[in-house]
This record gives C-alpha cells, structure tokens and sequence, in this order.
C-alpha cells in the first residue's frame, strides 16, 4: 500500500492533490493564505495518489472548501492519518460466537481521518474530516441512555492476510476473551478509538494499538482495555506511531453495556 | 479644632444621636453585604438558574434583616410593625393568590427540572426554547423570534413536551405509493435511502411501517434516527432522496382518485380535464 501521508512543501501560489480511496484532497498555498477542498471520485478503494505540484483547480466545484490564514508564508506542510474522534460500533458481518475459555484475535477495521497541518507544528490541525464519512449510530442500553458513536461493518476476520488493502481504515487487534462459563455471542463491539494511538507499517497499512474485550464469570459485561504500546503485529518491524490518543486515558478499563455483549 | 472635638463630644452625649450613628452603621454595613455577599454565594453542581434564585433569597434575606436591625436601634417598637404585618399580609394574600402561585409553582419546577435553560420545549402550543426560569414565570423565544411569558403555573398545569431531553430523536416521514407498486421493492429502495445517509444512525434501525391501503395509495412510514442538530437536515434530505429514487425507478406517487358513475348501475367512465374554452 502506497504511503500518502507525510510533511512536504508547497510553494506559494501553487496548488496539490492528494487522493485516497474514493476522496481527493485539494490543496492551494498562496502567501499566508492556504485554501483546501474535497471532492469524491468513483474509483478503487486502495487508490493512491499525488499530484504535487499540480494545475490550478477551480475551488468553487470542490465541496467542503475553507480558506485559512497562518503566521508565516513558509510552505511546509504536513497530512497525517488520525482515528476517529467518536468510538466506533462494529458489528460481525453474522453472529460472532466465543465458546466459553476461548480466546480469539480478530481483525477489525475503524475509519481514520485526514489532518492538514501548516507549518513546523503539528499539534492542531488546520483542518481535519474523515476521508469515508462513516454513519452515525447510537451506543447504549436505551435510547435515551447512551452514547454517539460512528458505525462500522466488520468481516471479523482471524486471518490477518486476508485483510482488504483500504488506505482510508485503520486495523485493530481485537482479542476477545471469554472467562465465563457461557457462549459470548457478539452483535457489536465500542471500539474507543479516540483512547488509541495509530501506527504505521512497512507496507504503509494502518494499525492501532491492540485491544482486549475481556468477559468475566458471573457478569454480562465486557470490559474494553487497550494493550501500551505498538500493537503485536509490528513487533521486531520498528514501527512508527503516527498520532497519539485524542484522548487522555486515565483509565485503561472502561464497561461496555451487558445487553450488547451476551 | 477644639470646636469639633467639643461638638463631637455632645453628640456622642446624646443617647438620640448615638442610636442614629449605629443606626447608619448597621445601615452601611448591611448595604455592603447585601451588594456583595450574594455574587459570592456559590454551590457545587447546582445549575445557573437554581443559583440565580438562591442568590436572589440571600440577597432579599440580608436587606430584610438589614431593615429590621435598622429600626430597632432607632427604637421602633417591631410588635407594632408585625401587627401591621400581619393585617398587610391576609389584603395582600388575597391580592396576590396567582402570584404566590405561580411563586410556588417555580419552586417545584426547580426541583422537579422537567427542562433546562436552552432546552426546546412545547407547552400550550408555543414552541420554542427556553430563555429563563423565573421566579414567577418561564421565558420562551419562539422560533420566529418571539418572546413568550408563560406563568409557572401554566407550566405546572400543563402537559410541557420537551424536544431536547434526550440526545437522539426520530424523524417520522408519512409516504404514499401507487397500489400498482411492489411494497417490498419501495421497502427495499426507501431503507437503502436511509442507510446511505450518514447522519441517520444505523442504531436504533430505521422502520418502515405499512400504515394500511389508502383511499389513493398505498400508505406507510418511513421512521429513522438522528440527533437533534441534525434533525431538519434529515427531514428535508430524505424526503429529496426518496423523491428521486422514486423517479429513478418509476415509482409513481399518486394522486387522489375518484371513479364517478351516472347511474346507479352504469359503468363508471373516463374524465379528463382539459384547460381552454
């Protein structure tokens, strides 16, 4: 998989596309003037792809377009991947079953934004929006007791190799730990992605860090706990956290909800 | 020099002008606590409205005492005043019984917090959000931008709808289709409409309720999720995106129909309108 972030520079009065999956990202540098806009495109979902430079682009056919004005007229500028500012709901394809005592590894998959960051910082970014729009869903034992969350559809696949090449989705290990004495039977899990840093890999796939769901005897709930560190895949590979947690986790355990988890 | 320190002297002598020094100070000394000690009043995890009015009790309470306190050093006999009081308060009572009302009515508001301050509510069929929560009465600004006083007895008294309580809500859209059409592809296309749409939550599930065979068409309700902020947006982009699935796939919204016979027993025929002479 092609690697499409990183820092780079743009000089003034030029213009740049970067395109992931289906979303090209416009960029225009002019002065302390920086302007950016989104447009989709039907096209394969491991598309790759920059223009940098590139021909000017009418802007007033781009969607989403905002104008920015910064301290300096310097050109650096830098595009990194981030995980989703809400937890994501997955939900198994079909019903995922976890025998009692079983442990299972499974690979699920969460949507990852595009940050611009104009100059040597990149502590806040100019800009941020996800690069797939994921749906809304709603997380909690009633509706009127709950939470927000983004929704994703998840193959809950145990082979990592057969993973889809999706530039735009973040992996994570999710280890799905049964301790009780009943079948755990898993219609959707809360992913807490904003408590997760992201990391990259060789082969430029997105991974976060691993997860543990883990269900004790004589409880309906699962407690979500993230694992320090680079996730167990790129063990031995040096890997590179690209972002850290969006939020600061002073608890690393956190209940899911009894009646989503049976 | 000497002259003040003598005029201070009899002054100080004079057992009237004595009692209206500490009068004045007393005075002094209320007035500035009265002016500052309610801003400082301060309770953790009461709302700004509840603390509004505990800071308008202490402040009412201080100027009372201050008052009273006054007119005892000055020698007032307060028997005399509470007497009159008492007469004062049954007139006023009497005069006052919607005031008190709606005074009372407040306090269990307060308490019971049916809304907040910035919450959408419907009561008496005016809609709008909530400004304030008064002591005698609730402030709403309509969503034309009109204010409206409702007593908080009304309140009270009245079955008060609030939009906002709960973080999601569900947009209802009513449908009708031709009866030549297939229920389960309308089905089919309309909830692909809902899925594709990222602001309707795909938790709680979209509904699609069969509401029976119309007079004209076949009837039903489309029901999906969204939050608050995003409750006009989806009631509007649904019902373009089902328009033009509908014309997409030759779905035909129909319109009223009538079948007129001239007799009784003759069979019914053709109308068509045509415009002109």
């Amino acid at each position: 998989m092609t690697v499409w972030w990183g820092a780079a520079e743009l000089a003034d009065g030029k213009t740049a596309r970067v395109g992931i999956g289906p979303l090209d990202c416009w960029i225009e540098h002019r002065g302390r003037e920086w302007r950016s806009g989104f447009e989709t495109v039907e096209r394969e979902d491991a598309h790759v792809s920059r223009d940098w430079p590139t021909d000017a682009r009418d802007f007033s056919a781009l969607d989403l377009v905002s104008r920015a004005v910064v301290a300096t007229t310097s050109g650096e500028i830098t595009i990194k991947p981030a995980l989703a500012d809400r937890p994501v709901v997955t939900r198994p394809d079909h019903e995922f079953v976890v025998p009692p005592g079983v442990e299972a590894t499974i690979y699920v998959g969460s949507p990852v934004w595009l940050q611009l960051f104009v100059g040597p910082t990149t502590t806040l970014p100019l800009r941020e929006l996800p690069i797939v729009r994921p749906s809304d869903t709603w997380f909690g034992p009633t509706i009127g007791d709950g939470e927000l969350c983004y929704a994703a559809r998840t193959s809950c696949r145990l082979d990592r190799a057969a993973l889809p090449d999706r530039p735009y989705r973040a992996t994570t290990a999710v280890t799905v730990r049964n301790n009780s004495d009943t079948s755990l039977t898993i219609e959707r899990m809360k992913l807490l992605v904003p408590r997760l840093s992201l990391y990259t890999s060789a082969d430029g796939r997105l991974w976060t860090q691993d997860a543990v769901f883990r269900r004790d005897q004589g409880t309906d709930f699962a407690s979500f706990e993230p694992t320090p560190g680079p996730p167990a895949v790129l063990a031995g590979a040096a890997p590179t956290e690209i972002s850290t947690p969006r939020e600061d986790v002073t608890h690393a355990l956190v209940r899911a909800f009894g009646s989503l988890l049976r | 020099m000497e002259d003040l320190k003598t005029i201070l002297e009899q002054l100080m002598a004079n057992p009237m002008a004595t009692r209206l020094g500490r009068a004045l100070v007393i005075l002094a000394i209320g007035a500035t606590l009265t002016l500052f000690i309610p801003g400082r009043v301060s309770l953790v995890g009461v709302q700004p409205q509840r603390m509004f009015f505990v800071r308008k009790v202490v402040r009412y309470l201080l100027a009372v005492f201050t008052f009273v306190w006054t007119l005892r050093e000055l020698g007032f006999d307060l028997g005399v005043l509470l007497g009159a009081a008492g007469v004062l308060t049954v007139a006023i009572g009497f005069a006052a019984q919607t005031v008190a009302s709606n005074l009372i009515s407040g306090l269990f508001l307060m308490g019971e917090h049916p809304f907040g301050v910035g919450d959408i509510i419907d009561v008496g069929g005016v809609a709008g959000e909530v400004l304030s929560i008064d002591a005698l009465s609730v402030k709403i600004r309509t969503f034309d931008n009109l204010m409206v006083r409702v007593p908080n007895e009304t309140m009270l008294k009245s079955n008060v709808t609030n939009r906002t309580r709960f973080p999601i809500r569900r947009v209802d859209m009513q449908m009708g289709v031709a009866y030549k059409e297939d229920i389960a592809k309308v089905r089919e296309l309309v909830l692909a409409v809902a899925d594709a749409n990222p602001i309707c939550l795909e938790e709680p599930r979209p509904l699609f309720i069969f509401n029976g065979y119309g007079g004209s068409s076949l009837d039903f309700q489309l029901s999906v999720w969204t939050t608050h902020a995003n409750f006009l947006d989806v009631r509007y982009t649904m019902h373009e995106r089902i328009k033009r699935v509908f014309d997409e796939n030759g779905i035909e919204i129909p319109f009223p129909h009538r079948s007129i016979a001239m007799a009784s027993s003759g069979e019914p025929f053709e109308v068509r309108v045509t415009s002109g002479d």
